[in-house]
């Protein structure tokens, strides 16, 4: 690891003014790194593809970052609230118990009481090939996705290209589904961004995995009032400290059902096709499996995942059944 | 835990914790990678990123005009496989042994490597006519045949405490501390290198963070430490960081079996033929199997090793068994199938160890055997399906040992030996062997471990160790006794063959009135200690041997294949078991090993530059907490095994097979490959 400057913060304010002002993210990478958790940033400079001069924590923020408040019906969650934290909040469980279900799923214990919310959804993909010094991918300014022809069991089978990896974020399909606010910071002032707009798919950029510029920092994550029910399905080889190998979010809003994949495309995935078919009708057992046959129209398995798209089919399924509170496999 | 059965017993009576378990777990163990002296250099070896792989360009200059960095030196440009070291550099700290490494700009170019095995593997290879002729015959005899081809894959034995060592040199003589499960054998492999004789040179390893079969000599990272050290004459540490330790300490060779038998209408073996294929590093050996001794009949039987673009296997834990034992059980419930058998009663018909007959029907007692299935009979989205598999160990010979006991005039006593405590709990079957035959409280002994200049003791290899320095320790513990007693005689005028010790005291033997407190009596040795070499005395070896059973029972989601272990029944023999928790401890470290191989761990190559992909504990999957079954250990302890024998690696034998066998009896189809992942379930189903 390349030694670095470590700044510590009192104020997001503060954290911007420490940023660099229009600058690219190749920039802030090399130059400065904001640091939260610091889980995925650590696996990152020891492996050193990342070696910022400086480092700025946002612990000294956490007054104006870290915790979950009711806002009328809706949620406010600070972007340095642990995962812990998020998983066993009264408040998030009778609201929306899919996303404290998806938090307490990741990693294992001791990650999830040093994780937070603003580090999982803006974490790095896990791929492979991404992490390994040996392979100079397109994510790290190379000319090719090494999983498209290589090991691919984990890789995407949506809306892949050129990058084929998996987004990461154990929280992203939740808050897409529900059409989360993610409120941003910056240099220039405030904005809002909206459910999946916030994740960018490769073909928009290959270099990020969401819209945040190099001067900008997630607040908050808002969660709308008006979630009828929800449920977050798992499928894992591994019960702990391993990623899902596809899961499943399910959210009926007053608009009708919303379904997001996770682990299957390079950002939280809609399945358009299970959602026009559920529109709002009450789940019943057949109707959770039709709705889950169509979350696998379009896909287009690699060499080594198309194991996936049953996976897909079962976890779309049971996550209806779940929400709707029927009983499924553990 | 443990189920209580007539059998379970052991030599000695205690539920006593592991001697150095405060130690461990509050962090006052001290291993060698804490190791850290005054002016101490690091050392690192530079690697290739590829297989088949050629140094371009590198920047040497750049590297070796870094302040602090002292050496940097490449002993060659070409890598056979991807990680293989092609040089070393040594810096006043870790981060400038990387900034060297960064500073080389090496560029690299690479051909095509070898990853893919069964390819490289290619066809069965035919027989010779004769051998033919044999396999012709034993088939036309035969009523029912099962034949099969079964994979297992290469597996890594992620020692959390990576390999490295702190070399010492002092001139004259030198001290290493090193991660070993082999203090002599490591002494014996660096003395070139420090260019002294052993008896100067000293290897320290009090305690070790796993080991494996992967630590027996000092590697290339020992001898780097010490050359190194002698070089520039202060201490040099070099350990392997998380990744090199993933891609270049070793490996369990990942293999292909093929099997045909032949069954005659009562179910017995006739014979058959099994040909394996090793699939191996770079060079062509290390990568049969081992099976037990069912009666196989005239089963025709070949072996070649395929190289593959990575590391050269070391042994790992059973080398050969669990692969083998994979395929030949899973072989055997088909056959068992073909027959129209239980797979118990197949076992029943073709298994003739004595014990291992009895452990199947204990094994299917503690596992509720009669509640399986045919297999395939369960329906429903979740099935539940049992499984057995077979473990041996090979218990010929005993290890050259010599163990020393101390005995203080405050009654303490201190057993010292060479041999080294690889997480078995070596330390506290020594205190609790010596305790007990001294007939003195267990807290008076301390085991004395892991320095080559105590007296002569086993690498931890073979399982080796416990049955060799077993019979040693009881002579020398009978010889301090005899030295104590001997004093006692003279101080009060009797006869030592009159006197023993008992429940700490020395007493009459006649009558069992106590002479004198043993503290009383260890103060007649004077000012310095009492000290006695227990060697090799036939009379203590004992009988005994080491035969295991595993009983698997799973879980299987045949929507997902996604496989849930929910409990293993391990069943082994060692023939006298000593110290009982730490040895079932030994039996549940097995089983979640077994698991980890059976389900989820596989070592994973880039197939286009043989780069491994997964040299990390995040993608290298180990079964965790949340993945665990319920254990039964079961120590077996039948009658007439009367000798300390080998625990330490036949209990990861049988679980794999077991495991394999209880899917295939869930889902009713066979996943004819490890790990048994959820797409290779689905795959077997159809879905």
């Amino acid at each position: 690891m390349k030694p670095f400057q470590y700044v510590e913060v009192s104020s997001v304010d503060a954290a911007i003014r420490a940023l660099p002002a229009d600058a690219s993210m190749e920039k802030y990478r090399r130059e400065v790194m904001l640091k939260a958790g610091g889980i995925d940033l650590l696996d990152q400079m020891k492996e050193r593809m990342l070696e910022p001069d400086r480092l700025v924590s946002l612990r000294g923020a956490e007054a104006e970052l870290r915790g979950i408040k009711a806002d009328g019906g809706a949620l406010r969650i600070g972007a340095l609230t642990t995962l812990a934290e998020l998983a066993k909040n009264p408040l998030v469980k009778e609201r929306f118990p899919a996303l404290a279900e998806a938090a307490g799923s990741a990693a294992n214990p001791q990650i999830r009481n040093v994780a937070t919310v603003g580090g999982n959804l803006c974490q790095r993909p896990r791929c492979w090939y991404f992490r390994n010094s040996e392979f100079h991918c397109l994510k790290k300014g190379g000319d090719v996705c090494f999983a498209k022809e290589g090991e691919s069991q984990y890789h995407a089978v949506f809306g892949a290209g050129p990058s084929y990896i998996v987004h990461p974020s154990n929280l992203g399909p939740a808050a897409a589904a529900v059409g989360a606010e993610f409120h941003i910071r910056g240099s220039k002032g405030s904005r809002v961004v909206r459910g999946e707009e916030f994740f960018v798919l490769p073909e928009v950029n290959v270099m990020a995995e969401n819209v945040l510029n190099a001067d900008e920092i997630l607040t908050e994550v808002r969660i709308p009032d008006g979630i009828r029910r929800s449920a977050h399905y798992e499928i894992r080889d591994k019960q702990v400290y391993a990623w899902p190998l596809v899961a499943a979010t399910s959210v009926l809003m007053e608009d009708g059902w919303k379904v997001v994949l996770g682990a299957v495309a390079p950002v939280p995935w809609r399945a358009r096709q299970t959602e026009t078919i559920l529109g709002s009708r009450p789940i019943t057992a057949a109707l959770a499996a039709e709705a889950a046959e169509a979350a696998v129209v379009g896909a287009a398995p690699l060499r080594h995942n198309q194991y996936k798209l049953q996976l897909i089919k079962v976890a779309v399924r049971r996550s209806l059944m779940k929400a709707a509170g029927m009983e499924v496999p553990a | 835990m443990a189920t209580t059965t007539p059998r379970n017993r052991v030599a000695i009576e205690n539920d006593g914790n592991r001697v150095d378990a405060r130690a461990k777990v509050t962090g006052a163990a001290k291993y060698s990678y804490d190791v850290n002296l005054p002016n101490m250099v690091y050392g690192t070896f530079i690697r290739s990123p590829f297989a088949e792989a050629k140094l371009v360009s590198k920047n040497l200059e750049a590297a070796r005009g870094i302040p602090g960095v002292l050496a940097v030196e490449f002993t060659g440009e070409t890598a056979e496989y991807a990680g293989q070291d092609v040089g070393y550099v040594c810096a006043e700290t870790p981060q400038l042994i990387q900034d060297a490494i960064a500073a080389l700009q090496m560029k690299w170019e690479h051909g095509t490597p070898t990853t893919n095995f069964r390819r490289a593997a290619g066809r069965l290879p035919e027989l010779q006519a004769e051998e033919q002729a044999k396999l012709d015959a034993t088939l036309a005899k035969a009523a029912h045949t099962a034949e099969m081809y079964l994979e297992t894959q290469v597996q890594h034995h992620v020692s959390l405490e990576v390999h490295g060592c702190v070399a010492d040199y002092k001139g004259d003589h030198a001290v290493v501390y090193a991660s070993t499960q082999g203090t002599t054998s490591f002494r014996d492999g660096i003395t070139g290198d420090l260019g002294l004789d052993k008896s100067a040179v000293e290897v320290r390893c009090e305690f070790i963070g796993g080991g494996f079969g992967s630590k027996f000599g000092p590697g290339i990272e020992g001898k780097l430490a010490c050359t190194l050290s002698k070089r520039f004459n202060r201490p040099c540490k070099v350990f392997l960081d998380r990744k090199e330790e993933s891609i270049d300490s070793g490996m369990r060779p990942g293999s292909r079996q093929y099997y045909l038998l032949a069954m005659d209408e009562k179910g017995k073996i006739l014979g058959g033929r099994n040909h394996v294929w090793g699939q191996v590093g770079v060079r062509p050996r290390g990568g049969n199997v081992r099976v037990v001794g069912y009666d196989l009949g005239d089963l025709i039987r070949s072996h070649v090793d395929v190289s593959t673009s990575q590391c050269p296997p070391r042994p790992q834990r059973a080398p050969g068994w669990p692969q083998g034992m994979f395929a030949l059980d899973s072989i055997f419930d088909e056959a068992a199938k073909a027959c129209g058998l239980d797979p118990i009663q197949f076992r029943m018909i073709n298994d003739p160890n004595p014990v291992r007959r009895e452990q199947y029907e204990l094994a299917a007692r503690e596992i509720g055997w009669d509640r399986r299935k045919a297999d395939g009979a369960e329906t429903g989205v979740i099935r539940r399906g049992l499984g057995i598999g077979a473990a041996e160990w090979h218990n010929q010979g005993f290890a050259p040992a010599s163990v020393e006991i101390r005995v203080y005039p405050d009654g303490r006593v201190d057993v010292f030996s060479a041999t080294q405590d690889i997480g078995t709990a070596t330390k506290t079957l020594f205190v609790d062997l010596v305790a007990n035959h001294m007939k003195v409280p267990r807290e008076l002994v301390t085991a004395k471990l892991g320095s080559s200049s105590y007296p002569g003791g086993p690498a931890s290899g073979g399982s080796v160790v416990a049955r060799s320095v077993a019979p040693r320790a009881l002579h020398a513990a009978d010889l301090a006794t005899e030295g104590i007693l001997t004093l006692v005689a003279k101080e009060t005028g009797q006869s030592a063959e009159s006197l023993a010790v008992r429940d700490g005291a020395v007493v009459k033997k006649a009558d069992g009135a106590k002479v004198m407190g043993w503290a009383e009596a260890c103060k007649l040795i004077g000012s310095d200690h009492l000290s006695v070499t227990g060697t090799d005395v036939e009379k203590y070896r004992g009988e005994g041997n080491s035969e295991g059973v595993c009983a698997a029972e799973v879980e299987v989601d045949t929507e997902t294949g996604v496989v849930k272990v929910k409990k293993l029944v391990v069943i082994q023999a060692c023939g006298l078991p000593v110290s009982r928790k730490a040895s079932e401890s030994q039996i549940v470290g097995g089983a979640i090993q077994g698991l980890g191989f059976a389900l989820l761990e596989e070592k994973i190559l880039n197939e286009a530059n043989g780069a491994s992909v997964n040299p990390n504990m995040e993608w290298y999957k180990l079964p965790g907490p949340a993945d665990m079954p319920e254990i039964i250990p079961i120590l077996h302890h039948p009658e007439g095994y009367t000798g300390v024998r080998s625990l330490g690696e036949p209990p990861i034998i049988g679980v794999p097979g077991a495991i394999a066998n209880a899917v295939a009896n869930a889902i009713g189809a066979r996943v004819t490959s490890l790990p048994i992942t959820p797409a290779k379930v689905l795959a077997a189903l159809q879905v």
